[in-house]
């Protein structure tokens, strides 16, 4: 498998990027070149270090308060990564169970399960999860379960539409016949099958995740301090002079998240994995 | 097939009501007094005790479920802060984000449509290479960055294009008066503040539907009709696009319609970024200012459209391909 990761340019920048990210999250006091919440007021609005005015102290400049951009960025990456894999991670663990459920057993579990879904999902996400966080606080586990509540209908119909194929096929007979239970079954010869589908999905809901997060950051609920959505916005403001913070921190979710899709996208054809 | 309608329709009436359910348990369902919640912490007790009289806090949950799905239906929902029913604040609002939607949506159409047809048919060459990278830009680009990225070079520096709001005629508006007095201006002035905000909504539906029309492209290249066609001495052209497209349709109507109401949704951000008078702005809004009636009519609102749309397309299927039966 990994040999043809780094055959695929593709996988190989998206699987870079992502260590990266990891590595600067896990690492982020010993690279951080200042504090990301230190506040110098001197110092305020800097631009990058390679630019006419700037100071290479700051080297990707400082934003309204005084504050280095570049630790800022590198302190966020953790906000995102933990709520990118929580999230994700939650939505798995409730979608899973119910997928195999309803598409195993159908019948009423699966028009149950299934119209609750659907409620789930005819409610814009991003609606549902920043009238949510308004009421409830931000915080990293109020967060996370308001994503798990807003998507986890994604993740049960996703792979009960496989475990609607995967039923079909004639080992399930065989299994049924040789008098196998229901539920040795789903964990025996349905489950495995499932893998495929369930890692594609969790990689391309991670990036979706850590989009959502950045998202209800720049409308201004943000669980922490630093936080990539919160730059972004906070940049916003100060657009027309200080153009390097918004421009910054916008690339580093666009690139978290397009090398998530990269190798979500190598995932699905290696895993011959069909996602609609 | 009337069956089919009949059972879907019953589905929709359930998603719905599932959905008041949901809206209705956003204030009433999680812990802590809603009074004091939408109040905010420099609330008085006076004003808690005011607001759960209003709200009727201290009747049944269920006599206050029923008492809300009775207005909701009414249309008697009264937005806090505006003071006002809260449908007719969304239909009021609403024009603006179907401008919005459909413009992106117009643009996607056009630009993927015809960057899947060119992938699919010149696979695996330079174009198909930068198509399929540049789809995955557009799907992985943050919308408010997009967008911010869109005012900083056209409208801060190039100064091309307003950096914010809606204009003062609304589309309509500037068709008739184009009619009527024949006044260019406005309908200029109309579009000019639409450019930015309908190309940065349109980034992400361009990424996913230029996918999915050339993967559904690719299915019908081998297929056996096609050689026939060919053989029979069609041109090429009319091979694909007057056979191959329309076969490939129906996923990509489907994508679309899924994407329609993901644009919705997504308005919530692209008429944050650009001041943009929507209901998505209304709802961004409204969940500041704790105007929670509010809040739950747009969520019932948005869905309605959801299930609405999805019907529609579900009957737009059996005229698409004749020998889908239910």
């Amino acid at each position: 498998m990994l040999k043809k990761l780094l055959k695929n340019p593709k996988a190989l920048v998206g699987s870079m990027i992502i260590l990266t990210f990891v590595f600067v999250a896990l690492f982020a006091s010993y690279l951080a070149p200042h504090n990301p919440n230190t506040q110098v007021l001197s110092k305020r609005l800097i631009p990058p270090g390679w630019s006419q005015k700037g100071n290479w102290e700051y080297p990707l400049g400082t934003d309204a308060l005084g504050r280095d951009l570049l630790s800022r960025l590198i302190y966020g990456s953790r906000v995102s990564l933990i709520i990118g894999i929580l999230g994700a991670g939650a939505c798995v663990l409730i979608g899973l169970p119910l997928a195999l459920l309803a598409g195993y057993y159908r019948g009423w579990v699966d028009e149950v399960i299934m119209r609750i879904a659907d409620v789930f999902l005819s409610i814009p996400g991003l609606l549902l999860a920043i009238a949510l966080v308004a009421l409830l606080e931000p915080t990293i586990l109020s967060v996370t379960l308001i994503f798990t509540l807003a998507s986890w209908a994604w993740a049960t119909r996703t792979i009960r539409g496989e475990v609607l194929k995967i039923r079909e096929i004639e080992f399930v007979e065989a299994a049924k016949a040789a008098g196998a239970g229901n539920l040795y079954i789903i964990a025996r010869h349905i489950l495995p099958n499932t893998v495929g589908i369930t890692i594609v999905f969790t990689a391309l809901w991670v990036a979706i995740i850590i989009l959502f997060e950045a998202s209800l950051s720049f409308l201004g609920f943000s669980c922490s301090d630093t936080s990539w959505g919160w730059d972004l916005a906070n940049g916003k403001q100060y657009i027309s002079t200080a153009w390097w913070i918004s421009t910054f921190s916008g690339l580093a979710i666009f690139l978290v998240v397009l090398a998530l899709n990269f190798l979500g996208d190598w995932l699905r054809d290696y895993l011959d994995v069909k996602l609609d | 097939m009337s069956a089919y309608i009949v059972r879907r329709s019953i589905y929709a009436l359930l998603t719905l009501l599932g959905v008041t359910i949901v809206a209705f348990g956003l204030l009433n369902l999680q812990p802590g007094d809603p009074a004091a919640l939408l109040l905010g912490p420099f609330a008085t007790d006076q004003g808690i005790q005011a607001l759960r009289k209003e709200l009727r806090l201290d009747e049944p949950l269920l006599t206050r479920y029923i008492a809300f799905v009775g207005n909701l239906f009414r249309g008697n929902l009264q937005s806090i802060s505006f003071k006002q029913p809260a449908f007719s604040l969304l239909f009021e609002r609403f024009p603006a984000t179907v401008e919005l939607t459909v413009a992106a949506l117009l643009i996607a159409a056009i630009v993927s449509m015809s960057t899947g047809i060119i992938s699919a048919v010149k696979r695996d060459t330079a174009f198909d290479y930068s198509a399929s990278a540049l789809s995955l830009f557009g799907i992985s680009m943050p919308d408010f960055w997009l967008g911010t990225m869109l005012i900083l070079v056209f409208a801060v520096f190039l100064r091309w294009f307003p950096a914010f709001g809606h204009g003062p005629v609304s589309f309509s508006q500037a068709v008739i008066l184009l009619v009527t007095k024949g006044d260019f201006q406005n309908f200029v002035k109309f579009f000019h503040h639409l450019s930015l905000p309908a190309l940065t909504l349109s980034a992400h539906v361009i990424g996913v539907v230029t996918r999915v029309i050339r993967t559904s492209m690719l299915e019908e290249v081998n297929k056996e009709y096609v050689m026939v066609l060919r053989s029979k001495g069609l041109a090429e052209r009319t091979v694909v696009i007057k056979h191959m497209f329309r076969n490939s349709l129906i996923p990509v109507v489907t994508i679309f319609s899924m994407e329609f109401v993901k644009l919705l949704g997504g308005a919530v951000i692209v008429e944050t970024v650009f001041g943009w008078p929507g209901v998505g702005l209304l709802m961004v809004n409204a969940i500041n200012a704790r105007d929670y009636p509010l809040v739950q009519a747009g969520i019932v609102f948005f869905s309605l459209f959801f299930v609405v749309v999805n019907l529609l397309v579900d009957l737009l299927y059996t005229f698409l391909d004749p020998r889908i039966r239910y």
